[in-house]
């Protein structure tokens, strides 16, 4: 079997005050799919997210990613593995509003080795913000700033592309063009994962799991077609996922 | 690329950059202002404590040097031409003076007489009102001495002689404070050849002087006092030297007591300047906690973002620094200017030290603050509303 990008074993998450954000998920997701977190507010979205990333570590259980068990990475393993592997797109955007929307971009290059204008003007273009590089963030609209956080998240040509509400900012129009961003990078074979409350972009993804609780309330492929699915990826649900 | 991002995370903010900075280059300015009092405000205030005046006195070993001799002992006082070049070959001042009594309104004064220049580079400390005789004919009146006589700056007076009966009339052009018995004499300038002319010397129409002694100022404190001594009891016979204790003891005291008050005051200055800049590099940082969150998000090393704080903090304080050596030379030469009538150069020492003190304070805040802002979980930073 295929290596899968992402394996959740049993990973659990308890914040003091006995608030379980995560309780008990087991999960795989296969390379090259593009899948929505969704599941009201506090139901552990974002926890999630962080595990991913190596930003936040279990109570118990085991995260995997690209065969690599995060969970026991020092801090300075994870931050090196981070670069390397993971492209965050954040609903608030997060550049650094001192440096312009290039070297926004070029900072993600730094951290992982080293600069290259040229790659990152390329990246900028590819989001459809070449003509702004040179441009603090607070010139920009908030759709293009998210364009320019997602610019940052995919300069470093990441396996996997986290996403905590991307569009949860933005209006419409704006929306549209992210959305055609992930499914230009669905198409390239990156691994998304990524949480929005935006039925829409539900919907895009080809798999929806819905957290409720820091359980998996619902887990179903959208059946667009457009990957085949395993038997082991498929989960009981409550819905009519049809892979 | 840290560089583009230090510098940019300085000039583009700019209120907290200029914060900073203003409490970093006070910092700076107080260290230079003390580093130049302590190094070299305290030689110049050894020179000018010197210039405070006399601290030792020549007399003639056969002449007491405060009492009034009958003339026919004058024969023996020494050649103060010769005991003067000692003296300046020493770095010493000198000023050398002849002591006789005359009369003025029928009572007895005592009138000194010296080259008025060198008697007034000896003696800066004397307050005078109206002001210091430059010419034969013109005169210098104690406060005591005038308080018992009525002099008035201005007043024309005549000194009477009695061997040979003669007189010598003088203007008087000031009054002096000087806290000693030189408040009951009266001095009368002469050219400094007749002043070390000796005893023997008949002066423009005064007799000859009862007692003649040196003052000196001599460099280096009571040893340097001794091997003066020394050196003139080789030369001359009959000669010696007698340090002014009292004025010797109140340098000593005054100059340790300046370093001490220059010490505590540093001491509080630094200790106020680290608590500003530290309050400054900690705002810095807590303003950015979600920069710091990112940094690390996108992969940078805890490690890595230690770095940059202590290298912005390191720009800040030489910056500051740089700033902080010039305002404070400045101030410096202002002080000095005002208390000691001299000029500090600006010495690489209290750049050093201001850079040192200002660039250390700058990254003991900056690391202080690089380990509060590392406490806090990115993660959670990132949740930031
Ligand atoms: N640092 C923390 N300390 C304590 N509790 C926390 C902490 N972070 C999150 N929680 C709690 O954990 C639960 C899950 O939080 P999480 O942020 O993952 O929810 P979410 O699904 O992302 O919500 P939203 O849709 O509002 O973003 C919530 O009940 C939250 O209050
Ligand atoms: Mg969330």
């Amino acid at each position: 079997m295929e290596e899968a990008a992402v394996t959740f074993t049993e990973v659990s998450k308890e914040y003091p005050g006995e608030v379980k954000a995560l309780d008990g998920i087991s999960l795989r997701i296969p390379r090259g799919e593009w899948v929505a977190v969704m599941g009201p507010s506090g139901s552990g979205k974002t926890t999630f997210l962080n595990l991913l990333d190596g930003l936040d570590r279990p109570t118990s259980g085991q995260v995997r990613l690209s065969g690599t068990n995060i969970t026991g990475l020092a801090p300075a393993e994870a931050a090196v593995f981070r670069r390397e592997n993971i492209g965050l797109v954040f609903q608030q955007f997060y550049l650094i509003p001192y440096l312009t929307v290039l070297e926004n971009v070029m900072l993600a290059q730094y951290f992982h080795s080293m600069v290259d204008e040229r790659q990152a003007r390329e990246m900028l273009d590819s989001v459809g913000m070449g003509h702004r590089a040179s441009h603090l963030p607070s010139q920009l609209s908030g759709g293009e700033q998210q364009r320019a956080c997602i610019a940052r998240a995919l300069v470093n040509d990441p396996g996997i592309i986290l996403a905590d509400e991307p569009t949860g900012n933005l209006d419409e129009a704006n929306e549209e063009k992210v959305f055609e961003i992930f499914r230009e990078l669905h198409r390239g074979g990156r691994t998304i994962i990524v949480v929005t409350h935006d039925r829409v972009l539900g919907n895009l993804a080809q798999r929806r799991i819905v957290l409720n609780h820091g359980r998996i309330a619902e887990n179903t492929y959208n059946g667009n077609g457009t990957v085949e699915c395993t038997e082991s990826d498929r989960q009981p649900t409550l819905s009519s996922g049809k892979c | 690329m840290l560089v583009k991002i230090v510098g940019n995370s300085l000039l583009k903010r700019v209120r907290i950059t200029v914060w900073t900075l203003a409490t970093l280059s006070t910092c700076a300015a107080l260290v230079t202002l003390f580093a130049a009092l302590a190094v070299d405000a305290e030689k110049k205030m050894s020179g000018s404590l010197r210039r405070l005046g006399a601290n030792a006195v020549v007399y003639s070993d056969s002449e007491p040097s405060d009492g009034v001799t009958e003339p026919g002992s004058a024969g023996t006082s020494p050649k103060w031409e010769t005991v003067k070049e000692s003296a300046v070959r020493a770095d010493a001042g000198v000023v050398v003076l002849q002591g006789r009594v005359g009369t003025l309104k029928g009572k007895p004064v005592a009138v000194i007489t010296s080259d008025p220049k060198e008697l007034s580079a000896m003696t800066p400390y004397w307050v005078v009102r109206g002001r210091r005789p430059a010419s034969p004919g013109e005169g210098l009146a104690g406060k005591r001495a005038a308080a018992v006589f009525g002099i008035k700056e201005g007043s024309e007076w005549t000194i009477r002689w009695n061997r040979p009966s003669r007189e010598s009339r003088t203007r008087i052009t000031g009054v002096f404070e000087s806290g000693d018995e030189d408040e009951d004499r009266i001095f009368l300038p002469v050219s400094s050849s007749t002043a070390t002319a000796g005893a023997g010397a008949a002066t423009a129409g005064m007799p000859p002087p009862l007692t003649s002694y040196a003052l000196l100022s001599v460099p280096g404190g009571e040893k340097g006092i001794e091997l003066l001594a020394e050196r003139l009891d080789a030369r001359h016979a009959g000669v010696a030297v007698k340090p002014l204790r009292q004025i010797l003891h109140g340098e000593q005291k005054t100059l340790e007591k300046i370093k001490l008050l220059s010490a505590f005051a540093l001491l509080a200055v630094l200790s106020l300047s680290s608590l500003g800049v530290s309050a400054a590099v900690l705002a810095r940082v807590a303003e950015r906690q979600q920069e710091l969150a990112l940094f690390q998000a996108l992969g940078a090393k805890r490690r890595l973002i230690v770095l940059f704080l202590l290298y912005e903090s390191a720009v800040l304080g030489t910056a500051g620094a740089a700033a902080g050596f010039l305002l404070g030379t400045f101030l410096a030469q202002g002080v000095t200017l005002r208390i000691f009538q001299v000029a500090v150069t600006p010495r690489l020492t209290s750049f050093l030290a201001a850079l040192a003190v200002t660039v250390g304070v700058a990254l003991l805040a900056g690391g202080a603050g690089a380990r509060r802002a590392l406490k806090v979980e990115p993660a959670i930073a990132l949740r930031g509303e």
